[in-house]
């Protein structure tokens, strides 16, 4: 409790250098992970490259991490096939136009999804998200799903590509693709597991009861772990060990966010009753965990 | 002196404007319909220019499927579809669009309210200290008027 509470006092006081450096952080992680998933584009995976990109991401906001970031996925999917990097810039130009007009703040999300999708920890991030921004947060996670399936398509498909600029082989890659990522149940499986997690959270930590973000963690998680795992063996797209482990880094995670961000001490909760001309009030009020007190603080 | 509290109130307002100023005096400039009808033009642009990129890119990568349909069925009638199916998904588009802009006004507009209050309650407190350093410029300036009338009762000072 004390550390995290030192690590507020010392985000507070630098947060002017703590956050280029934490955006430096999360690109190069996003690059790297890239490059170690896709690959195909020696001249990509260069470090003066890579550095490059991680130091515009970290002087700029946070969402130019999600326009890198697919710059470096279509630049590698251009060695294989010109028509999946063409699809990529497709869907990323829709989500741009179509959902980052309205919330731009939220793009960073569009790299941390894929990110974690490539980390095997999917599951921890509706979750978190379901406590931290609420129910339109599905809208991003749906949007950022078919960037991960195509991906990963193409990185299991990359031998099949010719990568010609025949039409004819054009058209065919076209279909090969858009029938591989567009026909995937499993796809859609997660699309909606995760949707309803969201959803999920968001209305169980509103709830007012005792732990009501742990009994949200968990609700998400078993739901991920029924709905996506199960789902996933049913169609024979999981994989069940690295499922299972996925969901348990994840519920750890979620667990970690919320003693990091909602650290309450239940047993303090006071019950008031008052009324005013219009209303009677009914308020529950949870004091926050603190290292120490007030007085020794001051002290 | 320092002012604790004036400091604070400072502080909240500029913190308030770093964090929300841009949505929020931009909204405040606006009626509420010019903006959400500013909002819908651009929703409506955004969407135009998708569904003209999607066409493109149906018609470059399923040239073949795309004729073979004009052929059986007709240049019209797949150009009825094609417009029924832009219309149905702006009209979704535009209600989406709709909602988000009219939410986003009326919280600009409490934000607004808000930062108008405490922008009052900061002017209060300049206009409550204008006042004290006026009363002791006041007093300061009566002094030697005083001093002259009762040089002793200075002097014991």
């Amino acid at each position: 409790m004390i550390i995290r509470d030192r690590l507020r006092t010392i985000y507070g006081d630098y947060d002017v250098y703590i956050r280029p450096v934490l955006k430096f952080f999360f690109a190069l992680l996003c690059i790297l992970s890239i490059n170690f998933y896709l690959g195909y584009m020696p001249q990509l995976k260069m470090i003066p490259v890579v550095l490059i990109g991680a130091l515009f991401c970290s002087v700029t906001p946070a969402g130019t991490t999600a326009f890198v970031g697919a710059v470096f996925v279509i630049g590698h999917m251009t060695e294989v096939s010109l028509v999946a990097a063409a699809v990529t810039a497709f869907l990323a130009v829709m989500v741009g136009v179509l959902y980052l007009g309205f919330r731009p703040g939220r793009a960073w999300l569009m790299a941390l999804i894929p990110l974690c999708f490539m980390w095997k920890i999917p599951f921890f991030i509706p979750v978190v998200l379901g406590l931290a921004a609420g129910a339109s947060a599905a809208v991003p996670v749906v949007c950022a799903i078919p960037f991960w399936f195509l991906m990963r398509f193409v990185h299991d498909n990359a031998e099949a590509f010719q990568n010609s600029v025949d039409l004819a082989v054009l058209t065919q890659e076209f279909t090969t693709i858009a029938n591989g990522v567009l026909k995937d149940k499993y796809m859609y499986l997660l699309m909606l597991t995760f949707v309803l997690c969201i959803l999920t959270v968001t209305v169980l930590k509103r709830l007012s009861i005792d732990h009501a973000w742990t009994v949200a963690v968990f609700t998400g998680i078993i739901l991920e772990a029924v709905l996506g795992v199960g789902g996933g063996l049913i169609l024979g797209s999981g994989n069940l060990v690295f499922d299972v482990i996925g969901v348990a880094v994840s519920l750890v995670l979620a667990l970690l966010y919320e003693y990091v961000f909602f650290g309450v001490d239940y047993s303090g909760t006071e019950r008031l009753q008052f009324e005013d001309d219009d209303y009677y009030y009914y308020v529950k009020a949870v004091p926050k965990i603190k290292p120490y007190d007030e007085d020794e603080r001051r002290e | 002196m320092l002012n604790a509290g004036k400091i604070r109130l400072m502080t909240d307002l500029a913190i308030y404007e770093k964090k929300n100023g841009d949505t929020v005096f931009k909204v405040n400039n606006f009626y509420k319909s010019d903006y959400i009808v500013g909002g819908l033009i651009a929703a409506f642009a955004r969407y135009t220019f998708c569904g003209i990129l999607c066409l493109c890119f149906t018609i470059f990568f399923r040239t073949d499927v795309f004729f073979a349909k004009i052929n059986a069925e007709g240049v019209s009638k797949v150009f009825t579809e094609i417009g029924i199916l832009y219309a149905a998904g702006l009209i979704l588009y535009l209600l989406i669009a709709y909602s988000i802009y009219s939410s986003r006004y009326k919280r600009a507009k409490r934000g607004a309210l808000l930062y108008a209050t405490k922008l009052k309650r900061l002017g209060r407190r300049y206009c409550g200290q204008e006042s004290a350093a006026m009363e002791r410029e006041a007093e300061r300036s009566a002094a030697p008027a005083s001093r002259q009338e009762a040089p002793g009762r200075s002097r014991r000072r």
